[in-house]
């Protein structure tokens, strides 16, 4: 908060300087201009694009409180170089954590538009101002007060660029992109028996797969898609260093990302041995144990999330909201986190690519036959 | 007494001498990508009728010869370098490829990943761990060799 505040006021510092510097007009004037100019880069990319009324639709696992198969639909048409964004066909709010408040659903659909234009274009108010949306109150993506909305800046912030994503994908294919994974962490509360003191730890290893694109494979362990490959997981010594924990084990998971001319990134197996001595607890927040990463255009979905805990003997799968989970002395997390989605036929593969998937084993001959690969 | 500077290139070779009294000469050779040294060697002797010397009596009167290369970095960009496997700890062979679950370019989707150094055919586990606190557990096994394929081996222990 102070680091906020601190560059808040470094921010208030210079831009004052450069009032008395050149005067209030030319400052008033080239702020304008910048955004005006992001606005005109965004507009020009938008144009290239196939007019026309798109559909996508993502739909969420769940809100962790029995209501399943949540959608947000989007309806958006592509007109010259502006787009209509309508999400008022969305699931109704439910009573999970879940819902999006209607700043947030602003920024996610800002979002999947950012990942859609040249990368190189700025983003600021300009770079949208190509964009109306249209919500409708008492939905998932803009519910009444006082809904739930924790999870929203992941789910369904994700959902929310997805659909909107897979309704340009037709206007523009050749930017388009394939599904990522979504999270699904896991945080647990317990002692630390080393230190006879109190720890919390957010699982942010065993990342999922990113998607493929037009142009290439997706990246592997970047998911989730909210974050791009924004979040990093850092160092496992430390983190077996500074909590009770074991990683016994933290690869790739082989056969987990939709297959394609360009296939998904591979998502991560991990087991994950709890070194505590008295009982502690967990939670997960996420998504993507029912649900997928799309493929596009004739790529494969990716493999969902399958998370298990060992517990006492006793093996069960996880849920992707669940709270008070007791975790024992012994207990063993197995995670295999989910796969990218594929872009494109699988048969335009390239063969020496696809040879390289098998040397390298990120695709399997059991998945190769299962898939009728060439 | 001169000091040498080189600076071996990907096509040139370029070396400065320095006297005592900061007097500068410049020589430059083409590199020689197959064998760097003799592009070095050629240099130095260039150097050398630069100062009106030969080669051995200015090497005679250098005090030190301080030189840089491309060389590594070429061969990483073109990817000419080694056959390179990796052996590190079981569980563990993928870490260099994770990249810490990080992407460089944010809002750039269209670009492929990198493609590793390593290919993770040629990334081996190897049953050893060092715990937390320093304990050895469970010891090092060493393994059968890896293929012949191989013709350099890194070692990079997790932990």
């Amino acid at each position: 908060m102070r680091a906020m505040v601190g560059s808040a006021r470094l921010g208030e510092g210079r831009l004052l300087r450069l009032v008395d510097e050149y005067g209030i007009k030319i400052v008033t004037a080239a702020v304008g201009e910048i955004l005006d100019s992001a606005e005109r880069q965004a507009r020009t990319c938008v144009q290239t694009w196939s007019d026309g009324v798109y559909r996508g639709e993502a739909i969420l696992d769940d809100d962790g409180h029995g209501i399943t198969d949540i959608h947000i639909r989007a309806t958006v048409t592509k007109q010259g170089n502006s787009l209509f964004i309508d999400l008022t066909d969305s699931h109704p709010q439910v009573t999970g954590f879940v819902n999006s408040s209607y700043p947030n659903t602003m920024s996610a659909i800002h979002m999947g538009f950012a990942y859609l234009i040249d990368p190189r274009i700025p983003k600021n108010e300009g770079t949208f101002r190509p964009i109306t949306v249209q919500l409708k109150q008492g939905t998932v993506v803009w519910p009444f007060p006082p809904a739930p909305v924790t999870l929203s800046t992941n789910h369904c912030a994700q959902e929310i660029a997805e659909a909107v994503i897979k309704a340009l994908a037709q206007a523009c294919p050749e930017r388009a992109l394939a599904g990522w994974s979504r999270r699904f962490r896991i945080a647990i509360k317990g002692k630390n028996p080393r230190t006879d003191r109190p720890f919390i730890w957010h699982m942010f290893q065993a990342r999922g797969g990113g998607g493929a694109s037009p142009v290439g494979d997706g990246w592997p362990t970047a998911g989730e898609g909210q974050a791009a490959g924004g979040i990093k997981f850092g160092s496992i010594e430390v983190t077996e260093v500074r909590f009770p924990l074991f990683f016994k084990r933290h690869e790739f998971r082989p056969d987990s990302s939709g297959a394609g001319k360009y296939r998904g990134g591979v998502g991560s197996e991990m087991e994950l041995h709890v070194e505590i001595t008295a009982p502690a607890v967990a939670n997960t927040a996420g998504d993507g144990v029912r649900y997928a990463s799309y493929g596009l255009f004739g790529g494969g979905d990716g493999l969902p999330h399958r998370y298990r805990l060992l517990s006492k003997g006793r093996s069960r799968f996880l849920r992707t909201k669940e709270v008070g989970i007791p975790v024992s002395p012994g207990d063993v997390f197995y995670i295999e986190s989910a796969g990218g989605g594929g872009y494109g036929d699988p048969k335009e593969r390239a063969p020496e690519a696809h040879a390289a998937d098998l040397a390298n084993g990120f695709v399997t001959e059991k998945k190769r036959q299962g898939r009728g690969q060439p | 007494m001169y000091r040498i500077g080189i600076d071996v290139g990907g096509t040139f070779t370029d070396l400065v001498a320095v006297d005592d009294s900061a007097r500068v000469a410049r020589a430059k050779a083409a590199s020689t990508p197959g064998d760097p040294s003799l592009g070095v060697m050629e240099g130095l002797g260039l150097l050398a009728a630069e100062l009106h010397q030969d080669l051995a009596s200015l090497l005679v009167a250098t005090e030190s010869i301080v030189h840089g290369t491309t060389v590594a970095t070429n061969a990483l960009l073109e990817r000419k370098g080694a056959k390179v496997g990796l052996l590190t700890t079981e569980g563990h062979r993928d870490i260099i490829e994770m990249r810490e679950g990080l992407k460089d370019d944010r809002y750039n989707l269209r670009m492929p990943p990198p493609i590793p150094l390593v290919p993770r055919a040629l990334r081996f586990g190897v049953r050893e761990c060092m715990r937390f606190d320093g304990t050895v557990d469970p010891p090092l096994v060493v393994h059968p060799s890896p293929p012949a394929s191989v013709n350099c081996c890194r070692l990079a222990w997790m932990r």
